[in-house]
């Protein structure tokens, strides 16, 4: 028993004179500015996609489909901040995200995500902005709604072991 | 008691291991992704843009202003000099009719497509060259009448370059407007 004492001692000690290795500091990442495609009307018989560019927020046109009130959209926003410079990061978009009408409960699938920057970015102060812009695609007749969606990325340090 | 012992051991050298290689620590951020799908509504053309005959000097590029200041009239002028004619009595805007239920906010885009010629373009803003302005407006409540027809008039903006003749003569070159109403 007095053994078992001072193994669990000793196995204490060493652990209280290493680094809290569970607290290494990360990114912290919150959403700043919503992704917002505007007003839109789709055709009653063709469909339409509605794009808005990452880096600027333009936004543009492909088969058939009415935007309103011109042709800028607002690209999501992200703050990342806790950032080591001089350290890689990596970010991750969904692959795409459906829409969902808060009265219809129809969807609209958005896709083609692409962040600015893209995959990954060397941190050069400790904070950073993320931009996302994707693509929307209404189907012929889409029903007049709503739509929305929660968008999130995550932003993780790129090991170097 | 023996077990007790190597077990402890085996911890320890798990957490320095892993101190080693590194953690890297991830964080998610989330905002929302938003689109508002509106439902178009009745609109016809009833007549068409027409800037009638310019003449076009060969030495500057000139842009013709019209804005149409009712349903049927508009005013057009040019930034040219002097040797820019503008035939005030020859152009007419455009103009669509919309029919939709009274009370109703309705939305309005304009674009101009198929518009090819070299060395001209079309642009027509939808808070300065459509009436009524700002793209949108509210449709009347002419009480009892539960629809209403409401007149969209439109002008535009056209640049032509120097030099841009061709195409120009015998019969002018024609753009395809498209307005879209929605509520």
């Amino acid at each position: 028993m007095k053994r078992k004492l001072l193994a669990v001692a000793g196995g204490a000690l060493l652990a209280a004179s290493l680094p809290n290795y569970a607290g290494v500091p990360g990114p912290s990442v919150s959403g700043n500015v919503d992704l917002e495609f505007g007003t839109v009307a789709a055709d009653n018989d063709a469909s339409g996609q509605l794009t808005i560019a990452a880096a600027d927020g333009s936004k543009s046109e492909s088969g058939t489909v009415y935007a309103f009130g011109g042709l800028t959209g607002v690209q999501a926003e992200y703050l990342v901040t806790g950032l080591t410079v001089g350290d890689t990061y990596l970010i991750q978009l969904p692959s795409s995200l459906d829409l969902v009408g808060g009265n219809s409960g129809h969807k609209i699938t958005v896709d083609n995500l692409q962040s600015q920057p893209s995959t990954s970015f060397i941190a050069t102060s400790d904070k950073a902005t993320i931009l996302v812009g994707g693509t929307a695609s209404l189907a012929a007749n889409q029903a007049g709604d709503t739509y929305s969606a929660p968008l999130s990325i995550t932003v993780t340090p790129q090991t170097t072991n | 008691m023996k077990m007790m012992k190597n077990s402890l051991a085996l911890a320890t050298l798990t957490g320095a291991a892993a101190l080693a290689g590194g953690v890297a620590t991830a964080d998610t951020g989330t905002v929302n992704a938003t689109i508002d799908v509106i439902t178009p509504v009745a609109i016809r053309a009833a007549r068409a843009l027409n800037f009638g005959k310019l003449t076009i000097p060969s030495d500057q590029d000139v842009t013709w202003t019209m804005v149409p200041t009712s349903p049927s009239l508009a005013t057009l002028s040019s930034n040219g000099s002097d040797s820019v004619d503008v035939d005030t009595g020859d152009h007419e805007a455009g103009r669509f009719d919309v029919q939709a239920e009274a009370g109703q906010t309705i939305s309005l885009t304009v674009s101009v497509v198929d518009f090819s010629a070299p060395g001209l373009s079309l642009t027509i803003d939808e808070n300065t060259q459509m009436l009524p302005s700002g793209g949108s407006f509210d449709m009347a409540s002419p009480l009892p009448f539960p629809s209403f027809e409401m007149p969209i008039a439109i002008g535009g903006e056209l640049t032509v370059t120097t030099g841009a003749t061709a195409g120009l003569n015998g019969g002018g070159d024609a753009a395809t407007v498209t307005v879209t109403a929605a509520y």
